[in-house]
C-alpha cells in the first residue's frame, strides 16, 4: 500500500502535460505616424573622399522619406567648386518624388542619385586640395497630427462621474514629420451665448528635424540661391479640425520660434452645445511648410605622385 | 742658501714684484710670444735675453751667488721650445703629442726655485693652479677646434684655454646685445603685423599642410675645409645645397666672395644649376693660393634663384538678401561646412602669400556692385633677399572682376599668358585672369621687402554666374606670384703665412 501511492502519484504527474499559458496573438498594425524626421540626406558611406586629378568619381546620394508624408514635387540642388570640379549642367539640379511611410510601407521609401563628378588638374605645386560639395534638398511636407481630446461642458465642474478630464497632452515621440505639435493644452470657455461654450486648444510647435523650415509656397525656391523674403523662414500654416468642425488658429501662418516654445491658440468660435456633457473627440492639426535639408561633403583631390 | 735666508733674506715686497714680474713675462710669453708653438729666430735671441735678466735679477733679489736661477730660467726658455718641437714631430693629436704635452705643465720651473728658496706665496700657487686647469682644458674638443681656427699648430698651450674662454665670453656678449636688437625687430615686425591686421590691412595664410616637398632652394653646412689655411695653398669652403620644385624647371646661380670683394676662383662643379625636380649638391668655393693673403677672411656663399609661390583662399558666396534673412532668423548659413572660416593656403617656398576676403560667407550683391575687397600680403619668410617681384597674376572666379585699377598697374589677361605649367588648370571660362603691369613690377616696393600688401577692388559682373543655382556656392581666388630670390650663408677662413717660412 506504502509502495502503491507515490507510484500512482508519479504515473499521475507523467500524465500531465505542461501547458504554458496560452499567448494571444495579435496582430498589431505598424506605428507609422510617429518620428520627427522628413525626408532625410543620406550619402553613400563608401563614397570615395580621395580622388586624383583628372579622375571620375561619383557620389551617391540617398533621399528617404521618414516621415509619413508623400513627396511630389520635390528639388534639388548642388553646388560645387567648378575650378577643381565638373558635372553634367543637367545633373546640378532636379526634382524628386518619395513616398512617405505607410501602413503599407513602414519603411518610407527612397530615391537614390548618383553624381559622376570629375576632377580637373590641380595646377602647379598643389599637391592636394579639399573640394567642397553641398547637397541641397527642397521639398512641401505637413505634419498631420491626430489627437484625442476631452470635452468638458460643464464649466462649474458639479457634474461627477465624467468620461473624461480635460488636461494637456504632449507628444514627445512626434508625428512623423520634422515639425511637431510638441504639446496641446484644451481650455473651455465660456461663450456669448450661455447655452454653448467656447472650445479652445493651445498647441506648441516645435521643428525637430535637423533642416529648415519655410513657407509652404516656397519650398523650391529655398533650394535656389534666391532670397525667401522676411516671411519665407521658419512659417508654417496651421489647420485644426475638432471632429466636423473647423477651428480658428490665430496667428497662421506663424512663425516657428528657433529659440523658446511657439504656440498658437486654435478655438471654435461658433461653440458647441452645453448640455452634451463630457465626451471624447478628435481633434486633428495639420501643419504645411516647406523644408529645407543639405548635406556638405569633401572630396581631396590628389596629384599622383 | 740656506745661510742667506738666515742671515736676512729679500724682503717680502721685494718677492712679491720679482714673482709679479716673472708671471707677467711668462703669461706673455705664451699669451703673445710662444702662443702659436711657432716661432722666429729673433723671438727666441729676445726670449734668451729677458730669461737671462729675470735669472740676474733672481740671483740679486734672492742674494744668490750660484748659477742656479740660469739653470731654471734657462730650462723656462729652453723646454717649450723642444716640447713643441717634439709634439710637431709626433703630431699634436696623436697618442704620444698628448703625452709629450704633459710637459707644459712644467713650463712655469720658477716655482721650484720659489720652493726651494721657501717662498711659495698664495700667488704662485694661484698661477700654477690656473695654468695646470689651463692645461687640463686644451685637451677639450672645443679649444683644440678653436686652436686650430686660430692657425696655432701647438695647441697645448693653457694660455689657450682662458683666451677661448674670453672669446667665449665675448661672443655670448655680443649676442646677447644683439638679442634686444632682434627682439626688436621681431617686435617691431609683430606690431606692424599686428597694426596692419587691426586695420584689415595685413592677410593671413597658412603653408600647405598637405604639402610633402620642402620647395625652394636651401644651403646648408657652409664652411671651410680645414681648420686654417696657408697661403701658399688653396682656401677651399663647401656647403651642401638642396633644391627641390615641382612642374617648372629650378635655375639657380651659385656665387661665392670672400670678405665681400674677392671673387672665388672656382666653384665646383659649377656655378649655376638647373633642377627639374629635386636634387643635391656638394658646391665647392676655391681661391686660388695666394689670394687669400694671411689673416680671418669673411666667405659668402649665395644662391640665386627664380621661384614661384602660389595660394588660393576658397570661400563661400551667398546672395545677400539670403544672407541676411539667415542671419535674422538665426540660421548658421555653414551649416555643415568643414571649413567654416577658409584662410590662403600658399605653396612652400621662401614667400608668403596670405589673402582675405572679410568674413564668410561672403554677402553677394546685384550685378555692378561692388564684392569685398581682396586683400593680398607676400611675406618674406625666409632669411634671405626677395631681390625683384616679376610677376604676378590674379585668378578670379567668372562673374567676378576688378573694379577699377586705381593704385596699383593691373590688366586683364587670359590663361594664354600664364606660366605655361598653370595652363592646364587655367580655363577662360572659369576664371578671369590679371597681372600686374610691368611698370609696376617695376616699383622700388617689389624689390627686398619684408611684407608687401596689395588691395584689390573686385566688382560682381554677373551674380548668377558665381552663385549658381545652388543657396551657397563656394568659389576660390588664386594668386602666383614669381620672384627673383637671393639665399645667403657665410663662414670664416683662417689664412697663415706659408709654413716653411714661419718655423725657426
Amino acid at each position: 500500500m506504502n509502495k502503491t501511492i507515490p507510484l500512482l502519484l508519479v504515473l499521475f504527474l507523467a500524465s500531465c502535460q505542461f501547458v504554458p499559458f496560452e499567448r494571444k496573438e495579435t496582430m498589431r498594425l505598424p506605428e507609422v505616424s510617429i518620428g520627427t524626421q522628413g525626408v532625410e540626406v543620406f550619402l553613400d558611406p563608401r563614397m570615395q573622399h580621395e580622388v586624383y586629378e583628372g579622375s571620375p568619381f561619383s557620389m551617391l546620394v540617398t533621399l528617404s522619406n521618414l516621415g509619413t508624408m508623400d513627396v511630389e514635387e520635390g528639388v534639388y540642388t548642388i553646388s560645387y567648386e567648378p575650378q577643381y570640379l565638373y558635372l553634367p549642367r543637367q545633373q546640378v539640379q532636379g526634382r524628386f518624388v518619395v513616398r512617405g511611410k505607410s501602413v503599407f510601407n513602414p519603411q518610407g521609401s527612397e530615391r537614390q542619385l548618383n553624381f559622376i563628378f570629375t576632377t580637373k588638374p590641380l595646377g602647379p605645386q598643389v599637391e592636394r586640395y579639399p573640394a567642397t560639395i553641398t547637397f541641397n534638398a527642397c521639398y512641401p511636407y505637413a505634419t498631420n497630427a491626430p489627437i484625442i481630446t476631452c470635452i468638458d461642458t460643464d464649466l462649474t465642474g458639479k457634474k461627477t462621474g465624467k468620461v473624461c478630464t480635460p488636461q494637456p497632452q504632449s507628444f514627445a515621440k512626434g508625428q512623423g514629420a520634422p515639425v511637431v505639435v510638441a504639446t496641446v493644452e484644451p481650455r473651455m470657455l465660456p461663450h456669448e451665448n450661455p447655452n454653448l461654450i467656447r472650445p479652445e486648444f493651445i498647441l506648441t510647435l516645435r521643428n525637430q528635424g535637423t533642416g529648415e523650415v519655410v513657407a509652404p509656397q516656397l519650398s523650391r525656391d529655398a533650394c535656389s540661391g534666391r532670397p525667401l523674403g522676411p516671411e519665407g523662414w521658419n512659417v508654417v500654416e496651421v489647420g485644426a479640425q475638432l471632429s466636423d468642425s473647423v477651428l480658428t488658429c490665430t496667428p497662421t501662418p506663424v512663425k516657428i520660434k528657433l529659440a523658446g516654445e511657439t504656440k498658437i491658440v486654435c478655438s471654435l468660435p461658433e461653440g458647441i452645445d452645453a448640455r452634451l456633457g463630457t465626451f471624447t473627440a478628435p481633434l486633428l492639426v495639420t501643419l504645411d511648410y516647406g523644408y529645407l535639408n543639405s548635406l556638405t561633403t569633401q572630396v581631396t583631390i590628389l596629384k599622383p605622385s | 742658501m740656506a745661510d742667506a735666508m738666515l742671515t736676512g733674506g729679500p724682503s717680502r715686497g721685494s718677492v712679491l714684484l720679482f714673482t709679479i714680474a716673472v708671471i707677467l713675462i711668462h703669461a706673455i710669453d705664451f699669451l703673445f710670444v710662444r702662443r702659436s708653438g711657432v716661432v722666429s729666430y729673433t723671438t727666441v735671441i729676445t726670449l734668451a735675453v729677458v730669461y737671462t735678466f729675470l735669472a740676474f735679477l733672481t740671483q740679486g733679489i734672492f742674494k744668490d751667488k750660484s748659477p742656479e736661477p740660469f739653470i731654471w730660467f734657462g730650462a723656462m726658455w729652453l723646454m717649450p721650445f723642444v716640447v713643441s718641437w717634439l709634439i710637431r714631430i709626433v703630431g699634436a693629436t696623436s697618442g704620444m703629442g698628448k703625452a709629450i704635452s704633459v710637459l707644459v705643465v712644467f713650463y712655469p720651473l720658477f716655482i721650484f726655485y720659489l720652493i726651494r728658496k721657501n717662498q711659495l706665496t698664495g700667488l704662485v700657487i694661484l698661477y700654477i693652479l690656473l695654468w695646470m686647469f689651463g692645461y687640463l682644458f686644451t685637451h677639450v674638443g672645443d679649444i683644440q677646434t678653436y686652436a686650430g681656427q686660430q692657425g696655432i699648430e701647438m695647441p697645448y698651450n693653457p694660455v689657450l684655454s682662458y683666451e677661448y674662454l674670453l672669446d667665449w665670453t665675448w661672443e655670448k656678449l655680443k649676442q646677447l646685445a644683439g638679442v634686444p636688437g632682434k627682439a626688436y625687430q621681431a617686435i617691431e615686425q609683430e606690431i606692424t603685423r599686428s597694426i596692419r591686421a587691426a586695420k584689415g590691412d595685413y592677410y593671413t595664410g597658412t603653408v600647405d599642410a598637405a604639402a610633402q616637398k620642402r620647395l625652394g632652394v636651401y644651403l646648408e653646412n657652409f664652411r671651410t675645409s680645414e681648420p686654417f689655411f696657408y697661403e701658399d695653398i688653396p682656401v677651399t669652403a663647401y656647403a651642401t645645397m638642396k633644391a627641390e620644385t615641382l612642374d617648372r624647371e629650378l635655375t639657380i646661380q651659385v656665387t661665392c666672395e670672400a670678405d665681400d670683394m674677392i671673387d672665388a676662383n672656382k666653384i665646383l662643379p659649377m656655378d649655376a644649376f638647373s633642377v627639374m625636380a629635386t636634387d643635391q649638391f656638394d658646391i665647392d668655393c676655391i681661391w686660388n693660393k695666394g689670394v687669400l693673403k694671411k689673416g680671418l677672411h669673411d666667405l659668402k656663399l649665395t644662391a640665386e634663384f627664380d621661384f614661384i609661390t602660389r595660394a588660393y583662399l576658397k570661400h563661400y558666396v551667398m546672395n545677400r538678401d539670403r544672407l541676411r534673412e539667415y542671419r535674422r532668423q538665426n540660421i548658421d548659413p555653414l551649416a555643415g561646412v568643414p571649413d567654416k572660416s577658409p584662410t590662403a593656403i600658399y605653396t612652400s617656398g621662401p614667400l608668403r602669400i596670405g589673402m582675405g576676403l572679410g568674413q564668410q560667407p561672403v554677402a553677394l550683391g546685384q550685378r555692378g556692385e561692388a564684392f569685398p575687397s581682396l586683400g593680398i600680403t607676400l611675406e618674406n619668410a625666409w632669411e634671405g633677399k626677395v631681390l625683384q617681384v616679376t610677376d604676378v597674376f590674379i585668378y578670379l572666379p567668372e562673374g567676378l572682376t576688378i573694379s577699377t585699377t586705381e593704385g596699383i598697374g593691373l590688366v586683364s589677361t587670359t590663361c594664354a599668358d600664364v606660366p605655361d605649367e598653370e595652363q592646364p588648370a587655367c580655363d577662360d571660362s572659369l576664371v578671369n585672369v590679371y597681372k600686374l603691369t610691368p611698370e609696376e613690377l617695376a616699383l622700388p616696393i617689389y624689390r627686398e621687402f619684408t611684407i608687401k600688401n596689395m588691395r584689390i577692388y573686385l566688382k560682381i559682373a554677373d551674380p548668377d554666374r558665381i552663385l549658381g543655382k545652388a543657396p551657397i556656392a563656394v568659389q576660390n581666388i588664386k594668386t602666383s606670384v614669381q620672384y627673383r630670390y637671393l639665399l645667403e650663408r657665410t663662414t670664416s677662413a683662417s689664412v697663415r703665412e706659408p709654413a716653411a717660412e714661419a718655423s725657426p
